[in-house]
């Protein structure tokens, strides 16, 4: 069995086949343990969960559990009981997460695809800071059956792999039939105020990349963008205290620091902050889709920065990520993230973002942006030795 | 709290959330239209 320099198994059994998969560690897998990076959780299900058989019916070798952020509640991929999850680009920075495991073990040629969730960014995030595919489906697509949740209404299964292609397999087969046919993109929106926001060489490779997509980009300014991040932690956070509610009560200890913070503050919010988050969600979603209907597609940086030190992570990371990864979250719109460049060695990836239901959409505009170039074929380099860590040809 | 009993150090770190978010929440509150159902 190869090694784990990255730590981005939490469990591993077997790394047969052509078509190794790993799975985020809060999605079930028969006769392996789910521990959600917790202390807290420790089951071993009889069952897959239902995206994995599929996979497996479809002829997957389930390889192991993949590190992931505690309880997939944060962006960090940093379990204070199971370490952090480490870049494959750069052992001392962060893979983001919560599917950081994923990330890192896909970066890293140790699966060919991994299984990751996404609650207000955790597919997207690791698959822009180590520099491979990932993509959050539509809300509802993928069923979520045997999976840990973070809040159930923003909750979305889905794939990280080298290529938007081998993302629309294992979606495709996750789901449960083909996708509808997509839409021609004809009009993408720039999203000015994420590319403004974003570290200037990163913007500017995105905006680059963005001229690679064909159809005409034009510049997009918004509604509410100030208020979703607000208005999805008015959600998820109440949501996500409902879940560990039973676990807060006889477990709290054992709850890392930051996640423990995280499902308290949502105890604490009153009932009606919740209402108001729902309330919230409609208002931004008519406002939303009367801007998304001249679109077919948005574009974005995926994330505003390249991949922290793990020793010198922002102090306002959350704050500064949110705006990135809120919108699609609280509408439950799909968002395939591909690498588009580098900043100082380190990926950068470009979010492409769909209406409601065209994932085809935003797979196949991936999967054209892929066909002209080739930042999804770079490969990390072993810190140790500076050999390439796996060759294109060792996947399949 | 129903049920749950966080202490000093727990509440402590629970306060950035709230200072951030409370504030904002009673604004969202005061502009969201009344048609604007959960």
């Amino acid at each position: 069995m190869t090694l784990d320099p990255y730590n981005a198994f939490l469990h591993r059994e077997e790394e047969n086949g052509d078509r190794r998969v790993g799975v985020k560690d809060v999605i079930d897998v028969a006769r392996m343990p789910t521990t959600a990076a917790s202390k807290v959780l420790y089951r071993v299900p009889e069952r897959d969960a239902e995206c994995v058989a599929r996979l497996r019916a479809a002829g997957a070798a389930i390889v192991g559990k993949l590190n992931t952020h505690e309880f997939a509640f944060g962006a960090l991929t940093n379990s204070p009981h199971f370490g952090p999850a480490l870049n494959p680009w750069d052992p001392e920075r962060t893979t983001g997460g919560s599917s950081g495991g994923s990330g890192a073990a896909v970066a890293a040629g140790l699966v060919d695809v991994a299984l990751g969730t996404d609650t207000a960014g955790s597919i997207r995030i690791p698959a822009a800071l180590c520099g491979v595919t990932g993509h959050r489906p539509t809300v509802g697509l993928v069923p979520t059956g045997g999976v840990v949740p973070v809040a159930w209404t923003l909750d979305a299964v889905g794939p990280l792999a080298r290529t938007a292609a081998e993302c629309r397999r294992a979606l495709e087969l996750m789901a449960g039939e083909a996708l509808p046919p997509e839409r021609p993109v004809r009009r993408i929106g720039l999203v000015t105020r994420l590319f403004e926001d974003a570290d200037p060489a990163v913007a500017a490779a995105c905006a680059e990349a963005a001229q690679a997509l064909g159809g005409d980009v034009e510049p997009v300014e918004l509604p509410l963008h100030e208020e979703i991040s607000t208005i999805t932690q008015l959600v998820m956070l109440p949501e996500a205290a409902s879940v560990h509610l039973g676990w807060l009560r006889t477990r709290l200890s054992d709850y890392g620091p930051d996640v423990r913070a995280r499902a308290l503050a949502g105890l604490l919010l009153p009932s009606t902050a919740y209402v108001t988050g729902r309330r919230g969600r409609n208002w931004v979603r008519s406002l939303w889709e009367r801007e998304l209907a001249g679109f077919d597609l948005l574009v974005a940086p995926a994330m505003p920065i390249v991949a922290p030190r793990l020793d010198a992570v922002p102090a306002d990371y959350r704050l500064l990520i949110m705006p990135y990864n809120s919108p699609a979250s609280l509408l439950g719109l799909p968002v395939t993230v591909v690498p588009c460049g580098f900043v100082d060695g380190l990926p950068v990836g470009l979010a492409l973002t769909g209406q409601r239901g065209e994932d085809a959409t935003v797979l196949a505009a991936a999967q054209r942006f892929q066909s002209a170039t080739d930042w999804h074929e770079r490969r990390p380099v072993d810190a140790a030795s500076g050999d390439v860590l796996y060759t294109t040809d060792t996947v399949p | 709290m129903q049920g749950v009993y966080p202490s000093d150090e727990d509440l402590e770190g629970v306060r950035d959330f709230l200072d951030r978010i409370v504030p904002a929440l009673a604004e969202i509150e005061e502009r969201l239209p009344p048609e604007a159902a959960p």
